[in-house]
């Protein structure tokens, strides 16, 4: 479980977050939504650990997080951006060995080749193991580097409870493996693993999400549990645009129409 | 690319000792593997060498050969450290005041060796250029190294900006310093610059040796991380990576080793920026393979040039910093050209 107390961050003067309180419970999946530069990238950067926060404290399982080094915090969770450059030739399945880094020293041991071996399977990039990761298309490097990124969380069990945290991550992908996925993430909160996500289209979010925050100017606006009542007013005042909800057959959650 | 790494560095190891066998046997004196195989046997039994080749073999060729296999396998090896941390393919060592400020050094003990104190001129002349050499590289890079911080971390941005701006300041002392000299003076500081093995010996083959072994071990165990940082500095944060502690103990490292060679051999150029692009061609990018596999091939690449500074107008020496630029550029630009052609969308780097 992540608590977020009394959250703030600041910078040059300029308050980007304020006053966050929040509780991400264990095995779920959490979605934060908000319109550009409400300081959702934000948040999710602190929670990741890369920003220390300015006011308030983030415990992870019980720990404040400015307690820990790079490495244990690479121990327990994995990041995935929205992107990705890579100035030097590498394989594939070099790339996604980085993800058992925090793991190993110098060599990888059996147990990280089995990691590596089950993340592209997941990701269905098998194939592609010694192929160079600057000839892939930009669907394929970003579904290899969510593989680097599940290597780094694939060995999750219930005494050692793992976080994906997911940086706005369909962007580049076409509409099957989107859903792919987030299949494959929703799976994982059945694995010991806790899921945070930024999506932009709600639309997306709905059929996975447990919880839903919304953040407004820096503030948490509100936050939603299913069946979610997604309302013209609410994305009125979080996003600036109406919407009107309907019902899908066989769902216990609305699609939502956005109508300026 | 290779599937088999390992392989790579056998064969560069097999090509390693063959080169270095005809760097000892091809020479202005030339030297027969029995007469090698002798000499060794006679130093093993503490008796006199028999004639004089076996006197120019363990006494100039040999010490002359290492130092040359190893400076450019430092060389090298500190290009792929460099490229690695910048995660750009077009700097070398010598971009953040290394070479500029070891060039410095030398040169004021070319010109203004007279007005240290006597005790200082005593310290054996042979050793008091190698020494200000070394000062003036690491004052040059610590100098680079300092400036580029600002409160939290070093931007390698700012790193390059202050190595051109600290290297143009010692290249204007240097310059400076080639301004008022005698002309005997003027042409140590030309030659300095240009580099050359004519003067090595045993001392400065395990000074050298004794500096190279920890560090190359050292930066061995750096290359994982290294691998990480190409994603970035946050993405290698997130994968455990300490990134700024990584930074300093990388251009320490470097640093310490190019210095020393440096101030020995003087300024070769090109090996730290070419060989490691050879190598990524071979085995790729992924560090823990390219560093070794670097150091090996700059070994070798060293001593062929050396050989040629040798041969070329043999008895006579051609610096040698000269036959790696002549060579090592056009090479330089047909492999460019050639990866262009090879990779989609460019050279691969953008």
């Amino acid at each position: 479980m992540i608590e977020v107390k009394n959250l703030g961050f600041s910078i040059l003067k300029k308050q980007i977050l304020q006053q966050i309180e929040l509780k991400i419970p264990k095995n779920s999946f959490t979605v934060i939504m908000g319109a550009n530069g409400a300081g959702k990238s934000t948040l999710l950067q602190l929670l990741a650990g890369s920003l220390l926060p300015t006011a308030g404290n983030i415990f992870m399982d019980g720990v404040d997080m400015q307690t820990m080094n790079a490495r244990q915090l690479a121990q327990k969770r994995a990041v995935l951006s929205q992107q990705y450059y890579l100035p030097f030739a590498l394989t594939v399945r070099e790339v996604v060995m980085m993800g058992r880094y925090p793991f190993f020293n110098n060599h990888p041991k059996a147990i990280d080749e089995d990691i590596v071996n089950k993340a592209m399977q997941l990701m269905d990039v098998q194939d592609l193991g010694n192929t160079i990761y600057q000839h892939l298309s930009g669907g394929e490097a970003q579904k290899v580097q969510m593989c680097r990124v599940l290597a780094q969380i694939l060995d999750a069990n219930e005494q050692n409870e793992k976080y994906l945290l997911l940086d706005e991550p369909v962007s580049q992908l076409d509409i099957k493996y989107q859903y792919q996925l987030m299949q494959i993430a929703k799976q994982l909160t059945r694995q010991s693993v806790t899921v945070i996500a930024i999506l932009h289209d709600i639309n997306m979010a709905l059929p996975f999400a447990d919880t839903l925050h919304f953040i407004k100017a820096g503030c948490l606006f509100t936050s939603l549990y299913p069946p979610f009542q997604i309302t013209d007013s609410l994305t009125k005042s979080v996003f600036g645009i109406g919407s009107m909800h309907l019902p899908i057959p066989n769902a216990n959650y609305p699609f939502i129409y956005f109508q300026p | 690319m290779l599937r088999y790494p390992k392989i790579a560095i056998i064969v560069l190891i097999g090509l390693l000792a063959i080169t270095m066998v005809l760097a000892i046997a091809w020479g202005a004196v030339p030297i027969s593997l029995h007469e090698m195989y002798e000499s060794v046997l006679l130093v093993i039994q503490n008796k006199s060498l028999n004639n004089i080749h076996e006197a120019v073999f363990l006494d100039i060729r040999l010490p002359r050969v290492l130092l040359c296999a190893i400076t450019g396998g430092i060389l090298a090896a500190a290009g792929v450290m460099m490229q690695g941390l910048f995660r750009n393919p077009i700097v070398e060592p010598g971009l953040i005041g290394t070479s500029a400020g070891a060039a410095f050094g030398a040169s004021f003990i070319f010109v203004l060796s007279g007005t240290l104190p006597l005790w200082m001129q005593h310290l054996s002349g042979v050793f008091l250029v190698p020494l200000f050499a070394f000062i003036g590289s690491i004052i040059a890079t610590v100098l680079v190294y300092t400036l580029a911080r600002s409160a939290f971390k070093v931007s390698v941005t700012n790193l390059l900006l202050i190595g051109i701006a600290i290297n143009a300041i010692a290249l204007s002392g240097t310059g400076f310093l080639s301004f008022i000299s005698r002309d005997p003076q003027a042409r140590s500081i030309t030659f300095w610059n240009l580099g050359s093995f004519s003067g090595a010996s045993w001392w400065q083959v395990i000074i050298v040796a004794i500096v190279t072994v920890p560090v190359m071990y050292l930066l061995q165990r750096c290359t994982n991380q290294l691998n990480a940082l190409m994603l970035g500095d946050k993405e290698a944060g997130f994968l455990g990576v300490q990134t700024e502690r990584l930074k300093w103990q990388i251009l320490l490292l470097n640093t310490a080793m190019v210095a020393i060679a440096t101030a020995f051999v003087g300024v070769i150029a090109f090996v730290g920026l070419i060989v490691p692009h050879i190598m990524r061609l071979w085995v790729g990018g992924n560090n823990r393979v390219l560093l070794p596999s670097a150091f090996l091939c700059g070994a070798i690449l060293l001593t062929i040039a050396d050989m040629a500074a040798r041969l070329l107008i043999a008895p006579g020496e051609i610096p040698i910093g000269i036959i790696t630029s002549l060579v090592g550029a056009p090479v330089f630009i047909i492999l460019l050209k050639q990866t262009q052609l090879l990779q989609k969308g460019g050279s691969g780097y953008d």
